[in-house]
Parts: C-alpha cells; sequence; structure tokens
C-alpha cells in the first residue's frame, strides 16, 4: 500500500537544489528496565560473543531473542543506563563523549543527521578520527544510502551496506567483507535501540491476539453485507486454492521466469537475484522489500497466474483504463519487512493474499489512531516515526488496555485478509514472504472515494497517479458513462439505512481532523 | 506591523516579532497558542546572541514558503510575480504544477537557498548553538540549513583535519588506524591520515 511512504517522503526540490533527503526520525523514550541484575549479564553475553562470527542461536538481550548471526558485525553498544548502573563517570568513561569533541553536544539523532548529508570518501574520514565516530560513521543505515544513490539496484550485497559500497566501489575484484574493529565502552541510546530493533525477532506474546474473523466459502452477498458495508475487515480462506501461483511461485522459478528484470525496491530497481541476495543477509530495521506495481506489465506470466477473488471482482476504477492509480503490487520481503501503520490511499479498500509465508496484522478502525502514530490535520502527512520493531516494543502493549482494541492475526499461506476502507494498519512479515495485494473500488465504497477526490487537497492527497486534480472529474465521467444512475442508487440506498439505524454510521462518526477519515457529504 | 510576539532569551533580553516570524517555530507557535496573558514567551536554553540570529533566519524565511522540506508545494499566493493579485486566475491551478513552471517562484526560492549557504558559513561554534537551537525551537528550515552548514565544514578534510576543527582526541591504536585505512583503501578517492 504505498501511502506508507506517501507522507514520509519528502517533496522534490528542483534538480539544481542538490540537497540530500533528510530523514528525521525522533526515537520514542525507551523503556529499558532498570534493574542492575537483569541489565547486565546480558549485555555482558554481547561483549563476551564478540570474538566468534556469529552469536549463539537463541541469544538475548533483553529478555528479546536474537536472530542468528546478529551482532557479529556491530560493535557492543550499550544503552545509557548501563553507564550509570556502573557507576561515576572516572570508572568508565562513554567512548562516545571522548571522540567527539565539540559535536559531543549533539544528540545522536542530530549527529546522525549532519552525517547524513556526507558523500562516502567524507563520511570515511570522519570515522577514522576517533573510536566514537567509528562507531557513528560505520552506522549501516547511512552506507545503505549512500550504495543506493550512487549504484541504484546494481549492487550485489555482502554482509552489510558499508562492505557492499566498499566492494562496490573498488576497481579491483569485490574483496570478501571485511571485520569492523568492535568498539566498547560506547552508551547510546539512541544506537542501541537501532541495533536492538534490526536485531530481534518478534516476541511470541505480539502474535498471541487472533481476533480477526475467519470465513471460508461465503458468499459475495454476505461478504458484502457482513463485512464490506459495514466497514469490517475479515480473513478469507480457500480463495486462493485455484490460483496456480500457489504451486508455482518459489523462488527458483521467479528468478528463472523474471531473469534480468527489474523490480521495484523501494527507491531503486533490482532483480530478483539480486533482492534475494540481499534479503537472506540483511539485518536491518527497515529492510527493504520488494514491492512493484508494474510486476504484471513486466512478466506477463505472473499477471496470468493468480486471479481476483469473486469477492473483490468489481472494481470501478478499472474504468479507467490506463488512467486509474497504481492499483496491484507483488510484495517480496524477509522476516521483519513491511509496512508501519498507514491508510490507503483515494480511500479504497484493499485485499492482500499470502502466497508464501506468513503475515502479522494489526489494523485499527478509521476513527482511532494507532499509539505513536501522528497524522496532521488535513491527512496530507502521517508521521510514523518509529519503525515495525520499536512500535511493537514501545507502543502495542499500550493499545492492549483500550476498550476498542485493534484487529490482529496472522495470515498465512493461502488466505486473504480484507482491509476496509480508511483503516489503519500495519503488517510484517514473520518469515520470507511473496504476497499480491491490490486496492479496488466497489459500490460500498463509491461515495466515499468520490468525496474523497473532492477533497480542496485533493493534490496532496491523491496518490498514485500523475493527474491528481483530475481524477475525480476522469472517474465521475466514467461512472455515469457505464453506470448511469449508479450514484444516485447508491446515494438513495445510504440515506435509507441512515434513516433506519439510530447510531451514526462509521462515515458520520469519523471527522477530517482524524486522518483517514474523511466527511461524508451527500452529493 | 502585525500581531507580535514577545520572547526572552536566556540572559533576560526580550525580542519583539512578528508573529509570521516568531511561528517559524512551531515550539513558540504551540506555546503561543496557549492562553499566555502578557504574550511573553520565555526561552531559557537560548541566550540572546543566538535568539537574535535564529530571529533573523526567521525574518528572512517569514513570507517563503517552507523550503528545504516542502518546496514542490508553492502556493501560487506566494509567487513574487502572481503577487496575490493574479488570485482568480491561479486558484484552479494545482500548486505543485505552478511552482514547476514558474520561474519566478524558482529565482525566488535559489535565491533564498543562496542566502541560507551564506548564513550557515560561520564558525563551527556558532552552527553548533544554531543546531541545538533549532533543534529545541523545533524550526525546520534551520535545522536544515545547520545540519547540512556542520557537513559542509566537514567535507573535503583530512582526518587530522578534522580533528582539529572538532578538538578530536585520537584515541585508536596504531594497529587499530592501519586497519581502518586498509578498509577504506577501497574508496576510489581514499585518503592519506
Amino acid at each position: 500500500m504505498p501511502s506508507t511512504f506517501h507522507g514520509l517522503t519528502r517533496r522534490k526540490p528542483p534538480a539544481a537544489v542538490r540537497k540530500k533527503k533528510n530523514k528525521k526520525r525522533k526515537r520514542s523514550v525507551i523503556a529499558f528496565p532498570k534493574m542492575a541484575p537483569e541489565l547486565r549479564p546480558e549485555v555482558e553475553e554481547v561483549e563476551d560473543e564478540e570474538d566468534e562470527e556469529d552469536m549463539e542461536e537463541g541469544a538475548e538481550v533483553l529478555g528479546f531473542k536474537l536472530k542468528p548471526s546478529a551482532s557479529s558485525r556491530f560493535h557492543a553498544i550499550q544503552p545509557l543506563g548501563n553507564l550509570l548502573l556502573l557507576g561515576g563517570p572516572s570508572s568508565s568513561a562513554n567512548a562516545r563523549d571522548v571522540g567527539l569533541g565539540a559535536l559531543r553536544i549533539l544528540p545522536d539523532d542530530l549527529l546522525l543527521d549532519v552525517l547524513t548529508f556526507l558523500p562516502a570518501r567524507d563520511l570515511a574520514v570522519l570515522s577514522s578520527t576517533s573510536r566514537s565516530l567509528y562507531v557513528f560513521g560505520t552506522h549501516d543505515p547511512l552506507w545503505r544510502t549512500l550504495v543506493l544513490e550512487r549504484f541504484h539496484g546494481d549492487f550485489l550485497f555482502c554482509g552489510s551496506w558499508r562492505s557492499t559500497y566498499l566492494a562496490s566501489a573498488s576497481r579491483t575484484l569485490p574483496l570478501p567483507p571485511s571485520e569492523t574493529l568492535v568498539i566498547r565502552n560506547f552508551y547510546s541510546d539512541y544506537l542501541f535501540q537501532s541495533w536492538l530493533c534490526a536485531s530481534i525477532e518478534m516476541k511470541p506474546e505480539w502474535l498471541k491476539i487472533d481476533n480477526i474473523e475467519r470465513r471460508r466459502g461465503i458468499s459475495v452477498e454476505e461478504f458484502i453485507d457482513t463485512f464490506e458495508d459495514p466497514n469490517k475487515p475479515v480473513l478469507l480462506q480457500g480463495c486462493l486454492d485455484t490460483w496456480p501461483a500457489m504451486k508455482r511461485w518459489n523462488r527458483e522459478r521467479l528468478m528463472r521466469v523474471c531473469s534480468d528484470v527489474k523490480f521495484a525496491v523501494g527507491p531503486v530497481e533490482m532483480t530478483m537475484e539480486r533482492y534475494f541476495k540481499y534479503s537472506d543477509a540483511a539485518k536491518e530495521e527497515r529492510p527493504l522489500y520488494l514491492f512493484d506495481p508494474k510486476f504484471a506489465d513486466k512478466v506477463l506470466e505472473l499477471g496470468s497466474e493468480y486471479d481476483v477473488p469473486i469477492y473483490f471482482r468489481e472494481d470501478l476504477f478499472s474504468m479507467l483504463g490506463k488512467e486509474r492509480p497504481d492499483y496491484r503490487w507483488i510484495i517480496i520481503g524477509p522476516a521483519g519487512s513491511g509496512s508501519s501503520f498507514h491508510v490507503d490511499p483515494n480511500s479504497t479498500s484493499a485485499w492482500n493474499a499470502v502466497i508464501k509465508g506468513s503475515k502479522k496484522w494489526v489494523m485499527f478502525p478509521p476513527e482511532i489512531v494507532p499509539p505513536g502514530v501522528h497524522p496532521s490535520a488535513d491527512g496530507a502527512e502521517v508521521a510514523c516515526p518509529v519503525s515495525i520493531m520499536e512500535w511493537f516494543m514501545n507502543f502495542y502493549a499500550a493499545c492492549r488496555t483500550w476498550k476498542k482494541r485493534p484487529v490482529e492475526c496472522v495470515c498465512r499461506a493461502g488466505e486473504v485478509v480484507f482491509i476496509p476502507n480508511g483503516w489503519w494498519h500495519l503488517v510484517i512479515n514473520l518469515e520470507d514472504s511473496i504476497a499480491i495485494t491490490q486496492n479496488y473500488v466497489s459500490r460500498s465504497n463509491l461515495l466515499n472515494v468520490l468525496d474523497f477526490l473532492q477533497k480542496p487537497n485533493a493534490r496532496e492527497l491523491v496518490s498514485g497517479t500523475k493527474d491528481r486534480v483530475n481524477l475525480f472529474d476522469k472517474f465521475k465521467t466514467a461512472i455515469d458513462t457505464s453506470y448511469p444512475g449508479m450514484i444516485d442508487e447508491v446515494t438513495a440506498k445510504v440515506q435509507e439505512k441512515m434513516a433506519e439505524k439510530k447510531r451514526p454510521s462509521f462515515w458520520e462518526s469519523v471527522t477530517d481532523a482524524k486522518a483517514g477519515g474523511f466527511k461524508f457529504s451527500l452529493i | 506591523m502585525g500581531k507580535t510576539i514577545k520572547l526572552i532569551s536566556g540572559d533576560g533580553e526580550m525580542f519583539e516579532v512578528e508573529e509570521a516570524v516568531a511561528f517559524q517555530s512551531n515550539i513558540i507557535k504551540s506555546l503561543a497558542d496557549e492562553d499566555n496573558a502578557d504574550d511573553c514567551i520565555p526561552l531559557p536554553r537560548v541566550d540572546s546572541q543566538i535568539l537574535s540570529k535564529v530571529l533573523e533566519f526567521c525574518r528572512k524565511h517569514a513570507n517563503s514558503p517552507s523550503v528545504h522540506t516542502k518546496f514542490a508545494a508553492i502556493p501560487s499566493e506566494l509567487c513574487p510575480k502572481h503577487d496575490g493579485s493574479a488570485a482568480g486566475a491561479s486558484s484552479s491551478e494545482s500548486s505543485s504544477a505552478h511552482s514547476e513552471t514558474c520561474r519566478a517562484c524558482y529565482d525566488a526560492v535559489m535565491k533564498l537557498v543562496q542566502w541560507d549557504l551564506e548564513f550557515v558559513k560561520v564558525d563551527l561554534d556558532l552552527i553548533h548553538h544554531l543546531l541545538k537551537a533549532a533543534n529545541y525551537l523545533d524550526i525546520e528550515d534551520l535545522m536544515f540549513m545547520a545540519v547540512e552548514g556542520a557537513a559542509n565544514a566537514i567535507r573535503g578534510n583530512n582526518p587530522e583535519e578534522i580533528r582539529k576543527l572538532f578538538d578530536l582526541e585520537n584515541d585508536f591504536t596504531p594497529e587499530e588506524e592501519k586497519e581502518i585505512l586498509k578498509e577504506y583503501s577501497w574508496l576510489d578517492d581514499p585518503f592519506e591520515p
């Protein structure tokens, strides 16, 4: 669902104004336990392992299970709390401050912001000046940006982004990835949290709640009456049984069929083979995942090996033909990849079918903003400063005590999740996964979509198409042409329903101030 | 002069500025929104020397769109050429289309960017303080420029020059230094210590 990036990406300045993207990400306050006994032994384990290539399986930090080989490359960064626990500054000075000189007055996130502006050589120079700047300068996300900007999708990932850059930049043959120095006595909450989020696995208790409704083999009418019209999510089983993709889509075949075709991966395009090399090796807080809206155009077989489940076949945007916004994506990603909280664009509904692997979903209805998410008043931007892992660590527990709890589930291969329009959703792959997702407009949310497209700031909100302002006109014309009278019919039906019910409908209870919602207006 | 806001620096000096200037700071904006009897906002963490520099920046940016973060969305009402007089004609244009094609807007933005770059060509000490002030007061464009200013100070130097610049101690062992230089020798523009 592209709206994740809709709010988070910066608008591009003209080419002449060459500024690096300024990714501001404020970390939430980290709730580390203050008890020394709980804290110390586990962190010491990290230090002891430094000589080994990989961490032992089952290693733990702060009660979180670490992914295998989570910390072989990284420094024994510790949270700031440890420094306080170990007694006065003389006994164990923070290598951070000692090595930063005048820069030590800057908080970690600001310092990293400065580093995002540096080209590779300068970043390398900086990281060779002191131990502290070595830790900051080898922060892998910085090198990820450098790789993607310079090499786009044409790189072979080798262990870390920094190694990848160095190997790709080298004029000689790529060398085996070099071991970075391990710097100890470095205390930084920001960097520790970053390392932690990149290294931990999902906690079992985060996966326990599964309160979504499940149905198998229901009729289209039942789906519309029970779920689509009332705008409720549902997990449908048995819809993918006839899909050739279920049997045929595995890595080997996909790489063969897609060979040199490049697919959209974050800001760049890559072949499947290179993508898998990356996704197997990467240990990141926000892994790149393959998310391509043109997959069926690029490789015709892919489009022919799946089918829209019967419940979703009324798709009124299809009348726009080539002018319709992006509406279908193939999604491939490793464990840990996914989308943080967002609402799908243009007020459309969506379905997401898992072909391989499994996904964890957390969904909130339109009128409830998830904890930790900050939409702007006009809905044009959504700030989700935290990564998915960080959200689970710091915010998930909060909403478990709310009266209106989120809808959650784990969706496995062969199952489809229906995401009603306006619903907030977060999704994370629990293992290597391949999925297909589509957005659509049916009779049930036709009026909402028309309303949304008519909004005065439509040009900022509407996404997925190059011609934002005219989308409303085009769509309305297309509907009136192909389905004359439908708009009136639907409006009448809704008015009838509202007259019957005493409670306000979803639509009426939602206001503009809560992004993702919209004011329902009678046309 | 429109409505003004009074700000008090950490060392007790009072600055009176127009709302449009002060509200570049999201913090000041939200503090002013609350019921403040005297309209006097104390800023204990910013001293007068820095605050006056910050306000100089804000004054310059007061009537411009946010250059560094929202460039593509310059509304045509802010276009220097149109000057608000052609509001009727331009209201149906999408703002991004306007700024992409309007030469006057583009030039105005470039001028502002140049001014900004000069503004941060100052000594590092001042940049540090500007960075902290911009962070504390939540002024997006100043943050952006101060960060870029700091980065500019780093660019093009060798390790020894950077150590001098920031008063850093080289706390590597000789073996470690050798190791690091070996890693970075793969860069197409390697450097000497």
